[in-house]
C-alpha cells in the first residue's frame, strides 16, 4: 500500500545538513495557499520539541511540516517514534556536527538514513541528485517512492535556466509535460534545491504549479539570510548575518559575485570553532577570496584573521585585505565608509553571536536611499 | 388554536413575513393574532393586536393566545421584557436564545461530540493577538462576535512581511504597522474573534458553503427545511446573500461539483445538520430547560469531504429563494401547534 495523502494526513520531515528550515517554510508557504497545517517554529528541531509538537497537531491541521535535527546518533529515530512521517526529505549530507561522529561522512550520512528506515515504510523520500555525499544514504532497502531533486543531474525535479535576477532566482521546471517559471523572493542556487523539495512535496499531493508560484512568491522570507538592501548611489548591501558554516560563507560569496554589477566587498566574521578542521576551511575560503577576485577583503573577529592570510598567500593582493577584532567594531565601521564607493556591492557574512548585523544596520543607516 | 405572533413592530404591514404566516395558520386550520408588547393588557388578559381577515390586517382584541411565535427582538424595547416574563407563565413560546457565535461555539467545544468539526475560533483582545494566529495559520478570518449577514467578514493574508486584507469586498495591502492599527480600532468598537480561513471552493474557483436550515415539524421532531449553496462573487469570501452572494438548488450543484458522490454528499449534509440540531436541542435543555426550534448552520467541506462548521445561526433567514418562504412558515404553525397541544396536556394533567 503506498501512502494515500488523500487518506492520511501528510506528516513532511525534514532533515539534512543544511537548508532544513528553509525546506519547511517553502512547503509550508505553498500548502497553506490550500490547506491549514502545522509548521514547526524555526530551529525548533530537537528531540524535546517533537515531543511537543506531537501534542500540538490537531485535527484543524491537514498536514504537519517538521524540521528533524541530527545531533547524535539515534537522535532522528527518536523523533520518528515520537511523530511518524510519511514524506521525509534529506537536503543533504554535509559536515555538521560531523565532530560527533568520529569525523566520518558514513557514520554521518548513516544517522540521517535513520529517516528512511523510521519512515512510513510505503511513504514518499526525496534526495538530492546532485549531492554526492548523498548516495551513502541507505535508500537500497527503502519500499516506498524515492523521488529525486537536481540542477544538474537529469532527477525526478530537475531547474533549468537558473538565474539572478533583481528580485530573487527565477528557474523553469516540467511538471507533468508542461515547463512552468518559477520566482522565488530569495538569493542562492542552494535555494533552488530547497524550493525544488517543496515544489516536489507539492506536487505529490496534488497541488497547481500556480498554487507553487503564488505560494513561493508569498512565503515570508527568512531575516538575515541574504537579505538584500538597495542603498544610494547603487550601493547593495547582502545580510547574511545568522550562521556562518564553511560551505554556507562560499555560497553567500557565489551570491554576491552573482548580484555585483561593479566592485565587489566581503566582510566575514570568524567561523564557530571546528577544532583541526577550522583553520583548514579559513585556508579553503581564503583561496576561495583570492580566485573569484573580490575588491576588498575585510575580516571581523579574532580568528578570521586566517582567512586574509590564506588568500594573501594564494595571490591576493594584500593592500585589499584588512582585518578587526571584535572591539574595534566602530573603528571598522569608520574605515568602510573610506573605502566605499559608488555602485560597490558588500557581503555582510558571520555567525549571530557576532552580532555583525551591526553593521548591516550602520550602512543601511549611512546610505539610506533618498 | 390561536397563534400569537410577537414582534417588537406595533404595526404588521410593516413585518412582511406576517403575512405568510396568518396566511398559513389559516391554511393549518389556526388563527393568527399578531401583537407587539405594548398590545399586552395583563391586568385584564387581554391583547390588542391584529388578525388579517379578508385582506386586511384588522385591529382586534383578543383573549391570550394559546402559544406564542415570538420573532424580532421585543425583549430589547423598555418596559417590554416585564411583560414578555409575565406572558411566558403561562404561555409556551417558541422560540429560545441560543446565545452569540462565542458562547455556540464554547457550548460545542466543552460537550465534545461535535468538536472536531468545530474551526477553532479566539475571542482576541488585542491586535498581537491577531499577529500570534496569523502566523500561526497565514490565512485568518476575523469577524465580530455579534455580526449578522457576513458584516465585517475580513480575509488577512500574510503576504511576505505585508498584509492583505479583504474586507466583504474591499481589498487593503497594509504593512505591520498599519494593520495594528486597523484591528486596534475594530477592537475599540466590539468583540471579534479570529479563525483559519478554511479553503472551500468551487472547480471554478468560488468561495461557498452550504447554508443547512432546520426546523421542528408538528411532533416536535427535527426536519430539514433545505439546503442551499451559497457562493461568494468572484474575488470575495463572504458568501452571504445579503453581501452579493448567490445560490442554487442543491443537486445540481452537488452534481457539478462532486459528480457522482453527490448523493452520498448531500445524505452526509442532511444527517450531519439533524444530528447537530439534536444535540444543540439537549444541550439547550441540559443548560437552560429551554427548547430550540430552529436553526442555520454554514459549513464547509474539505477536500477530503469532511465538514467543517463556519458557525450556527438562530433564527436564520429565510431561504432566499426556491418558494420555500412558506415552507418555513407551515413548519413553524405546526410547531407551535405541537407545543400548545403539548402544553395544554401537561396542564391538564396537572390539574386532575
Amino acid at each position: 500500500m503506498v501512502f494515500n495523502p488523500k487518506a492520511e494526513k501528510p506528516i513532511i520531515a525534514v532533515t539534512g545538513s543544511a537548508g532544513k528550515t528553509m525546506v519547511k517554510t517553502m512547503v509550508s508557504a505553498i500548502l497553506r495557499e490550500r490547506w491549514v497545517v502545522f509548521e514547526s517554529k524555526d530551529y525548533y528541531n530537537t528531540v524535546d520539541k517533537t515531543l511537543i509538537h506531537a501534542n500540538e497537531i490537531d485535527f484543524i491541521h491537514r498536514a504537519a511540516i517538521l524540521e528533524y535535527g541530527m545531533a547524535f546518533p539515534g537522535a532522528i529515530t527518536e523523533h520518528c517514534r515520537i511523530i511518524q512521517p510519511n514524506i521525509g526529505v534529506i537536503t543533504n549530507v554535509g559536515l555538521a556536527h560531523i565532530g560527533n561522529f568520529e569525523g566520518k561522512v558514513e557514520l554521518l550520512a548513516a544517522a540521517k538514513s535513520e529517516l528512511i528506515t523510521e519512515m512510513n515504510p510505503s511513504g514518499i523520500l526525496f534526495i538530492n541528485a546532485d549531492d554526492s555525499k548523498s548516495e551513502l544514504l541507505h535508500t537500497r532497502n527503502f519500499m516506498g517512492k524515492i523521488l529525486t531533486v537536481g540542477i544538474k543531474v537529469k532527477a525526478d525535479y530537475t531547474a533549468e535556466n537558473i538565474n539572478y535576477s533583481e528580485k530573487g532566482m527565477t528557474f523553469t521546471l516540467i511538471l507533468n509535460g508542461n515547463e512552468y517559471p518559477f520566482l522565488i523572493p530569495i538569493f542562492g542556487e542552494h535555494n533552488v534545491y530547497n524550493a525544488l523539495f517543496a515544489i516536489g512535496i507539492a506536487d505529490q499531493l496534488g497541488f497547481l504549479p500556480a498554487e507553487m508560484e503564488t505560494g513561493l512568491q508569498t512565503m515570508k522570507k527568512p531575516n538575515h539570510r541574504l537579505v538584500i538592501h538597495r542603498l544610494k548611489d547603487g550601493i547593495t548591501v547582502i545580510d547574511d548575518t545568522v550562521h556562518s558554516h564553511p560551505p554556507a560563507v562560499k555560497t553567500a560569496i557565489n551570491v554576491l559575485l552573482n548580484l555585483a554589477k561593479q566592485k565587489k566587498m566581503a566582510i566575514l566574521g570568524s567561523m564557530p570553532e571546528l577544532g583541526v578542521r577550522t583553520y583548514q576551511d579559513y585556508e579553503d575560503i581564503g583561496h576561495h577570496v583570492a580566485d573569484m577576485k573580490l575588491d576588498f577583503l575585510y575580516t571581523f573577529g579574532k580568528s578570521s584573521v586566517h582567512i586574509g592570510e590564506e588568500a594573501i598567500k594564494a595571490g591576493y593582493p594584500a593592500n585589499q585585505v584588512k582585518h578587526y577584532k571584535q572591539s574595534y567594531l566602530k573603528v571598522m565601521h569608520r574605515e568602510l565608509v573610506q573605502t566605499i564607493e559608488p555602485g560597490l556591492t558588500i557581503l555582510v557574512k558571520g555567525a549571530s553571536r557576532l552580532n555583525m548585523y551591526e553593521t548591516v544596520k550602520f550602512l543601511c543607516d549611512h546610505y539610506k536611499p533618498d | 388554536m390561536l397563534i400569537g405572533m410577537l414582534h417588537h413592530r406595533k404595526n404588521p404591514l410593516t413585518v412582511i413575513k406576517a403575512y405568510a404566516y396568518a396566511a398559513v395558520s389559516k391554511a393549518e386550520g389556526a388563527e393568527l393574532l399578531y401583537f407587539s408588547p405594548r398590545g399586552v393588557d395583563l391586568e385584564n388578559k387581554v391583547i390588542h393586536g391584529y388578525v388579517y381577515i379578508n385582506g386586511n390586517w384588522q385591529e382586534a382584541d383578543s383573549p391570550f393566545p394559546d402559544v406564542i411565535y415570538n420573532s424580532g427582538s421585543p425583549e430589547k424595547l423598555v418596559h417590554a421584557k416585564e411583560i414578555i416574563d409575565k406572558l411566558r407563565e403561562d404561555i409556551p413560546f417558541t422560540t429560545f436564545s441560543i446565545g452569540n457565535k462565542m458562547r455556540i461555539y464554547e457550548r460545542l467545544k466543552t460537550a465534545g461530540i461535535f468538536s472536531s468539526y468545530l474551526i477553532p475560533s479566539k475571542i482576541i483582545h488585542s491586535a498581537r493577538n491577531l499577529f500570534d494566529l496569523c502566523n500561526q495559520y497565514r490565512n485568518i478570518v476575523f469577524k465580530p462576535v455579534n455580526g449578522r449577514k457576513g458584516q465585517g467578514v475580513t480575509l488577512i493574508r500574510r503576504i511576505n512581511d505585508r498584509f492583505h486584507l479583504l474586507v466583504e469586498a474591499d481589498n487593503y495591502d497594509f504593512n505591520y504597522d498599519e494593520l495594528r492599527a486597523y484591528v486596534s480600532n475594530k477592537l475599540k468598537e466590539e468583540p471579534y474573534l479570529v479563525q483559519p480561513y478554511i479553503n472551500c471552493k468551487t472547480r471554478s474557483g468560488q468561495v461557498y458553503d452550504f447554508r443547512s436550515h432546520v426546523q421542528k415539524n408538528e411532533e416536535g421532531k427535527w426536519i430539514i427545511t433545505s439546503i442551499y449553496p451559497r457562493i461568494a462573487p468572484r474575488g470575495s469570501i463572504v458568501s452571504n446573500i445579503n453581501s452579493g452572494g448567490s445560490t442554487n438548488y442543491l443537486v445540481p450543484f452537488l452534481k457539478q461539483e462532486f459528480g457522482d458522490e453527490y448523493y452520498d454528499i448531500k445524505c452526509y449534509l442532511e444527517q450531519f445538520t439533524l444530528q447537530l440540531a439534536g444535540h444543540m436541542d439537549q444541550l439547550q435543555q441540559e443548560n437552560f430547560s429551554e427548547k430550540i426550534d430552529e436553526l442555520g448552520v454554514d459549513v464547509a467541506l474539505d477536500d477530503l469531504r469532511k465538514i467543517w462548521i463556519y458557525e450556527v445561526n438562530w433564527r436564520p433567514g429565510s431561504p432566499p429563494a426556491f418558494y420555500l418562504e412558506l415552507d418555513v412558515a407551515r413548519n413553524m404553525i405546526r410547531y407551535a401547534s405541537f407545543i400548545a397541544r403539548e402544553h395544554q396536556a401537561k396542564h391538564l394533567s396537572v390539574h386532575v
